[in-house]
């Protein structure tokens, strides 16, 4: 069993090309599932419907989510995880593509762990994940260079 | 009454003496037998004696005693002849012994006395008064006293009721208000005025008497002679009115009569004179107060309508009434102001007298009320009522406030239509804010993920497959990476600059100088090789939002910081002057400057006088100062030459008459 995989919603395909190709780059191995809205994000996190095979579609150990999402937008995303016993302690980093404040404080309300401006910036990201304290999770390659 | 006395005393002294010559007659002739001549005459004598009203007496000298009394004296007296002849005085007693006394010690001095007044007891013990006259007489070689007494009770009655009535006319005299004046008609000359005249001429008795009313400036002379014919004429002249100054210049005005009165076949005039002056001045007075009423009672811009409370009936009604209501004065009065038809509803104006009778006024009562014309007037009204004569009279005042009313409704209709302007506008501007932030929203996402996957795809590019990319296509890809970054920049200066117009203002008090101070420090840490002399004032404080001012005073900061980079001896300056008691904050530089025929567009967002190799930037630092700084309700505005550096300044509260220098 993975417990180590990413969730990243994102609709926007060049985004989601561009996190993987960050991904690769930095030879981070995990598995990456896409979902491509707020509704397909939510069915993958609660294990509802096509994603209802936790074997199959484990809970991630970290979700990136982009705010701007169709169907059911990132905010929204967030507080049904929250409200959620399941889903509350997931760890979640924002993706932003401004740096709007209403939408840097919401998250913060909300419960998400970090934001990262898109593109994804494997630098920023990798200070999100530390933060985080998933960090060795993620490498799968590279042992943690200090134990979380 | 004197010669009355003498006569009865000369009687009695006559018949003394006749009798006295018949007595020594027959005395000396005694043996003579009497003649019937002088029997005659003893007995006609006699008749006299007995017949004199007044008490006659012969006293003997020697004792006393009385020898005779005659008929008078008993019916004076009361004692019977009888009783008191040979008598004397002492024992009768109807002498008191202090009279007695004085009169023989006068008869001792004068030989005799005459009307000597005396009070003698009666035989009924009454006092009466009397005069006596005595005198000394020989009869039958006898000294004897003749005394004559003569009643005088009723005479003395008669002369006091006389005084006590000249006294009591003098009393009326001096007493009256009315002044009189008695002068006589042939002269002119007063003999008496009483004190109502001294009073009302202003004059002293004694000034008076004995003048002419004309001498004592009472009449002129052709006033005198004009009443003096008429008088003369018409044996009266009655109620003329003289108005006059006294000598001490107070005014007095009288109503005269005249008459003629007849004394002691003189004719003599008698003027009587009534002070009327306090009521001639309170008559004139009250003209006065009359025409004042009547002036303002027709000038009052209010109708005015004076009504009997009774009937309703108007008795007066002024040139207001006549044009609010448009009813000539003639009609109005007389009539009821329903006969006239003011009331469109009579039942109201039984309401407003209910309610005046009970209270005694009415005010700021608002009606309608009908003008003759058909046109509904707008009243407003107060109303009294009033007592004169007995009688209850309805005072009222109203006011057409129709074009007031009117307007009042208008402005009520614009206010409301105005409001209702305002709460659309508003909508309208938070609907547009609300679609100004969507479209901030969605420039910031939306605009910004093309450009994204142009960097990003590019940057892939580049280092995916750098091999094979020959310089000029790599040349191509950084050019059309700084491009997609460039753009990514201006996004973010319009979302900054949108934000700053958008943000709340939290106000309080900032310190300017400490701001400053950081600012800088970022600005030599990030450039540490800059050499720049700054100076800061110490404790500029001002009142605003304090993330905003920030904002200010790091552009203005940075712009000075970044336009002396090629200026040695650089110097950036941050202070303020106080200008017509306003704080005018300011950054100053002694850098590249401005020309300043471009000052229009320093402010201008994306506006920019240099070029981005010469000086970076974006071109909206300046813009976003300028909105900061009216959102505060302030002002800013800049100074500078080329190569001579700029100075840029700014207040916080709106301008107090500061000119200024530049306002762009």
């Amino acid at each position: 069993m993975t417990n180590n995989c990413i969730l990243l919603v994102e609709d926007n395909e060049d985004d989601i090309a561009l996190t993987r190709r960050a991904f690769r780059k930095n030879k981070i191995a995990n598995d990456v599932f896409v979902a491509r809205d707020g509704v397909e994000a939510l069915e993958y996190l609660f294990g509802e419907g096509k994603y209802h095979d936790r074997q199959q579609f484990p809970l991630p150990a970290v979700v990136l989510l982009d705010l701007k999402l169709p169907k059911i937008d990132g905010l929204e995303v967030l507080k049904r995880l929250r409200g959620d016993t399941r889903t509350r302690a997931l760890r979640v980093v924002v993706l932003t593509s401004s740096a709007e404040d209403q939408d840097i404080v919401k998250s913060y309300e909300y419960g998400a762990c970090s934001y990262i401006r898109k593109p994804v910036d494997f630098d920023e990201f990798v200070l999100a994940v530390e933060t985080l304290g998933v960090y060795w999770l993620l490498l799968n390659e590279c042992p943690p260079l200090r134990p979380a | 009454m004197e010669r009355l006395l003498l006569t009865a005393f000369e009687v009695g002294l006559l018949v003394i003496s006749v009798l006295a010559i018949i007595r020594s007659f027959y005395l000396e002739r005694s043996v003579r037998a009497r003649s019937k001549a002088l029997e005659e005459s003893e007995r006609k004598f006699a008749t006299a004696f007995k017949a004199i009203p007044d008490a006659v007496i012969i006293t003997r000298m020697a004792d006393g005693s009385l020898i005779e009394v005659n008929d008078g004296f008993t019916k004076i007296t009361g004692y019977a002849r009888e009783t008191v002849v040979n008598r004397t005085t002492t024992e009768i007693a109807w002498l008191t012994d202090d009279d007695r006394t004085k009169m023989v010690e006068a008869i001792r001095t004068n030989g005799m006395i005459r009307n000597y007044p005396a009070q003698v007891r009666t035989a009924s013990q009454q006092i009466i008064d009397i005069v006596i006259s005595c005198a000394p007489v020989v009869i039958n070689d006898e000294k004897c006293l003749l005394s004559v007494v003569h009643d005088v009770t009723e005479e003395l009655k008669a002369e006091r009721a006389l005084s006590e009535s000249e006294r009591r006319f003098e009393t009326i005299f001096n007493s009256s208000q009315v002044g009189m004046v008695l002068s006589r008609l042939s002269d002119g000359r007063i003999l008496e005025v009483n004190r109502s005249f001294e009073r009302i001429s202003g004059l002293a008795r004694e000034q008076i008497v004995g003048q002419t009313t004309v001498n004592v400036g009472f009449f002129s002379l052709d006033e005198r002679n004009q009443w003096i014919e008429r008088l003369i004429r018409e044996g009266s002249v009655r109620d003329f009115t003289i108005d006059r100054k006294r000598r001490d210049g107070s005014r007095v005005v009288v109503s005269c009569s005249l008459e003629i009165v007849e004394l002691a076949s003189e004719k003599y005039t008698f003027l009587s004179v009534h002070d009327i002056t306090e009521r001639k001045m309170a008559e004139e007075a009250l003209v006065v107060s009359d025409r004042k009423f009547q002036t303002l009672f027709q000038l009052n811009p209010a109708a005015l309508a004076f009504a009997h409370a009774q009937s309703g009936r108007f008795v007066e009604v002024n040139q207001a009434f006549e044009e609010v209501y448009g009813i000539p004065r003639g009609t109005a009065v007389g009539k009821t102001a329903t006969e006239l038809g003011l009331y469109p509803n009579p039942q109201i104006r039984e309401q407003l007298l209910k309610q005046l009778l009970e209270k005694g006024r009415l005010r700021g009562v608002d009606m309608s009320r009908m003008r003759k014309d058909g046109t509904m007037l707008h009243i407003s009204g107060n109303a009294e009522l009033l007592e004169m004569d007995g009688e209850q009279y309805l005072i009222s005042a109203t006011l057409d406030v129709s074009a007031l009313k009117e307007a009042e409704a208008t402005l009520r209709k614009t206010n409301a239509s105005l409001e209702a302007r305002v709460e659309r506008r508003t909508r309208e501007l938070q609907q547009s804010n609300q679609e100004l932030e969507a479209f901030c929203y969605s420039v910031s996402h939306d605009l910004r993920a093309p450009l994204r996957s142009i960097d990003g795809f590019s940057q892939a590019l580049e280092e995916d497959y750098s091999a094979l990319l020959d310089k000029q296509a790599t040349d191509y890809l950084g050019r059309i990476r700084r491009s997609a970054k460039r753009m990514s920049e201006l996004i973010d200066n319009l979302l900054d600059l949108s934000r700053v117009t958008r943000a709340e203002i939290h106000r309080c008090d900032v310190n300017l100088s400490r701001l400053a101070n950081e600012i800088i420090t970022t600005l030599k840490t990030e450039e540490p090789t800059r050499s720049v002399i700054v100076s800061i004032a110490e404790n500029l404080h001002t009142d605003g939002d304090k993330n905003l001012l920030g904002l200010v005073i790091e552009n203005l900061l940075s712009n000075a910081w970044k336009y002396t980079s090629r200026t040695a001896d650089a110097r950036i300056e941050f202070g303020c002057d106080i200008i017509n008691g306003q704080n005018v904050f300011y950054v100053r530089d002694n850098g590249v400057g401005f020309d300043p025929q471009y000052i229009g567009k320093l402010f201008q967002p994306f506006q920019r006088l240099h070029f981005a190799d010469e000086f970076p930037g974006h071109g909206v630092g300046l813009a976003t100062v300028m909105r900061i700084i009216k959102r505060h309700g302030g002002d800013v505005w800049a100074e500078g030459e080329l190569e001579k550096g700029a100075t840029f300044r700014f207040t916080m509260e709106p301008d107090k008459g500061t000119k200024r220098i530049h306002d762009q």
